[in-house]
Parts: structure tokens; C-alpha cells; sequence
């Protein structure tokens, strides 16, 4: 495409075009207007032609610039414009590549201080790129927590959408609050889905001691979640059985009566007492007692 | 085009001196010295030996370079002089 650019003259078209025929300039685009004679040359010859109507009397001038002039022109005199343009375009490349906000949405979203942890944890992070983030071990997990039956995680420009869906059925049945001892005893395993495990295994606990926090601790700051996992806590009782005199068929349903639900028996013994009319079992034990909180 | 040169040469006509015109488009003229006279609705081409006017409507110069010119408009009258 030929960079032209139109001049205006004073002069009859017939001594205009002979002169730049003599001079070798192409000419395009002649017409006349007026006493002005307009008509177009390549922008490289513009010193070539004013040079020959350099007299004053054919008051020569330049109509229209050839487009590369004019867009250095425009260029030249919006340097402020052009920079904050570029910058803006560069700024919107590079912010682009990185995650500035983090959204869980979906019925799972009761489920979001623990959603944005695993995603903290598989390198998501504001104003960090989002090449770091391991999209598909985060959807596993997340995937992993209880009643999850959906997982979608995109990213919308600078934003990482986490879709979340739970069973239907189980939603708005969730047991809010922290996991509490119903016993004393000593905790001997404790796992804590989502939430914060409030005791360590060791830890001798009483009953209405907590055992998983209903909350999150991302980076220094404590957020509120749903409380899901399991205890299981080492106790000892004692019960007494009344039978009316010691043979095995009485100790073995002396035994049976220590049988508890979400109880394991770990160690057990027993001692006879002779009372009026029979005897007395003295059934000592030590057994595991579950407790769990959301895990249905 | 080679058929028209084939007939030119054939003729014994120099087909540098030769011009087209296309009806209602304009026209491609060659060997052009000079311009006598300009007006959308005449044109005056001298040549070496021969002077060009040409007659129509909307006469424009769309192109000017060497000795070849290229006018626009509704080209109606051709004479050799």
C-alpha cells in the first residue's frame, strides 16, 4: 500500500503536472477546486515537490499527511496516552496470569475456610501466578471432604472460581460447633477432616473438652468452618454384674453387659464378690470410644 | 492484451502509442508529454506528434507518472489531432 500524502497548490493543473512529470514525481488523484489544484504524491517525494514550487506565488501546502505521518504525529503529540495504554495492556497481560481473588461458590460453600486452605495449600494464592497452583490435587481433595459430590475450579480472568456441590440430602443437616468429650479419658487418635484438632494424642481430656475446633487457622488469621473428623478416646470403667452364683455362662453375660455401642473393649478384667443370694462381678475395662462429628 | 499487440505489431504500429478506454471508467493513454489543458470535462494530452483531447464527464487524473496517464471519469469523445 502506497504511503501518499495530498497537496494543495495554486496553479494551473497543467503547469503543475508538467512539472512533476519533468521532475519524475508520480502524481494521483488530480482535481481541481477553486483556483487550488489538489492532488496526491508518495509520501517520500514531499521535498522533492515543494522544492519545486518553491516560489511564494504557488503557496503550497500539505492537505492530508500520509497515514504513517499522521499516526506519528498522533504518536508525538499523546506520548502520556500511549505509555498509560501500553502499561495498562502490559499491566492487564501480566495480572491476567495471576490469581487476585479466590471465590467458592456452590451448596458447598459452608465448606470455604477449608476449601481455601487446600487451595493455599496446592499453591493458589492472591497476587501469586497461577502456574504455581496444582488445579487437579486440589479438586481431589477437595472432592475428598465430606458430602462433596461436585468439584469445578476455573479461573475467570484474575479471579479462581471454586464450584462446589454437596448431596443435597445431607446439606443444611450439618452439626455445627466443635467435636466435644462426652467422657474422660485419654485421646489415643484424633483426625480432623476440616477444622482444627484442639488435642493431640497423649492428651488426657474431660468431658465437655474439645476435641476438633469448629475453625480454620489460614496463614494468621482464625476463620470459622464446619468441625468434621473423629476422636477416639482410651477410658476405664468399672460396671458390676449381680448373678446368682459364679459359672461361666453368668461371666460370659457379665461381659456382654460391658458391650457398649462405637466401643472397643483394649483390656478387661474382672473380680467375684460373694453376696447375699450370689455373686457380684466387678468387670473392670479399658476401651475405645469414638466420636465423630459431620463424617455421615 | 497479447492479442491487441499481436494486431498492433501486425499493423506495424508502436503500441507505446496506443491508449485504452474503458466506457463509463476512463482510460489508460501512453506516450504522454504534457497536458495542454485540464478541466473535468477536457483533457488535452500532447504527444510527440499527436494531441489527445479527450471529452466526458468527471475527468479526473488518477495517476500521473513517466509518460503514462491514467484518467477516471465517464469518457464520452476521443479526438486525434
Amino acid at each position: 500500500m502506497t504511503d501518499l500524502t495530498v497537496i494543495s497548490i495554486v496553479s494551473t493543473a497543467e503547469n503543475a503536472l508538467n512539472r512533476l512529470k519533468k521532475a519524475e514525481v508520480a502524481v494521483f488523484n488530480c482535481k481541481k477546486e477553486g483556483a487550488e489544484f489538489i492532488f496526491s504524491i508518495k509520501s517520500k517525494d514531499i521535498k522533492k515537490v515543494f522544492a519545486i514550487f518553491n516560489k511564494p506565488c504557488y503557496n503550497i501546502k500539505v492537505k492530508k499527511h500520509g497515514l504513517i505521518r499522521r499516526i506519528l504525529s498522533f504518536a508525538a503529540l499523546r506520548v502520556g496516552l500511549l505509555v498509560g495504554a501500553v502499561a495498562f495492556v502490559a499491566l492487564a497481560a501480566v495480572s491476567n496470569s495471576f490469581v487476585l481473588k479466590i471465590e467458592v461458590s456452590g451448596s458447598g460453600s459452608y465448606l470455604e475456610p477449608e476449601i481455601r486452605r487446600i487451595v493455599l495449600d496446592e499453591g493458589a494464592a492472591e497476587f501469586k501466578s497461577f502456574s504455581a497452583f496444582n488445579g487437579a490435587t486440589a479438586t481431589g481433595r477437595i472432592l475428598a471432604l465430606p458430602q462433596v459430590t461436585y468439584c469445578n475450579i476455573l479461573k475467570k480472568g484474575s479471579v479462581l472460581i471454586v464450584d462446589v456441590q454437596v448431596d443435597e440430602e445431607h446439606y443444611a443437616s450439618q452439626e455445627q460447633g466443635s467435636l466435644l468429650s462426652d467422657c474422660d479419658g485419654v485421646v489415643k487418635n484424633v483426625v480432623a477432616v476440616c477444622g482444627t484438632a484442639a488435642v493431640n494424642v497423649g492428651d488426657a481430656v474431660k468431658r465437655g473438652d474439645a476435641l476438633i475446633y469448629a475453625h480454620t487457622v489460614i496463614g494468621e488469621e482464625q476463620q470459622s468452618c464446619l468441625a468434621v473428623g473423629y476422636a477416639e478416646i482410651e477410658l476405664y470403667r468399672t460396671v458390676e454384674y449381680f448373678a446368682d452364683e459364679d459359672n461361666e455362662q453368668n461371666l460370659k453375660e457379665a461381659y456382654a453387659s460391658c458391650l457398649i455401642e462405637n466401643e472397643q473393649i483394649t483390656e478387661r478384667k474382672h473380680t467375684v464378690k460373694p453376696t447375699e443370694g450370689g455373686v457380684i462381678y466387678v468387670i473392670e475395662f479399658t476401651c475405645l470410644h469414638k466420636l465423630s462429628i459431620n463424617l455421615n | 492484451m497479447k492479442l491487441l499487440e499481436q494486431i498492433l505489431n501486425e499493423l506495424g504500429a508502436d503500441t507505446l502509442k496506443s491508449f485504452t478506454v474503458i466506457p463509463s471508467f476512463g482510460g489508460y493513454f501512453q506516450c504522454v508529454r504534457s497536458i495542454a489543458e485540464y478541466s473535468p470535462q477536457k483533457i488535452l494530452l500532447v504527444l510527440k506528434k499527436t494531441v489527445v483531447t479527450i471529452e466526458g464527464e468527471k475527468l479526473e487524473i488518477g495517476k500521473y507518472f513517466e509518460q503514462d496517464i491514467f484518467i477516471k471519469g465517464n469518457i464520452k469523445v476521443i479526438n486525434v489531432d
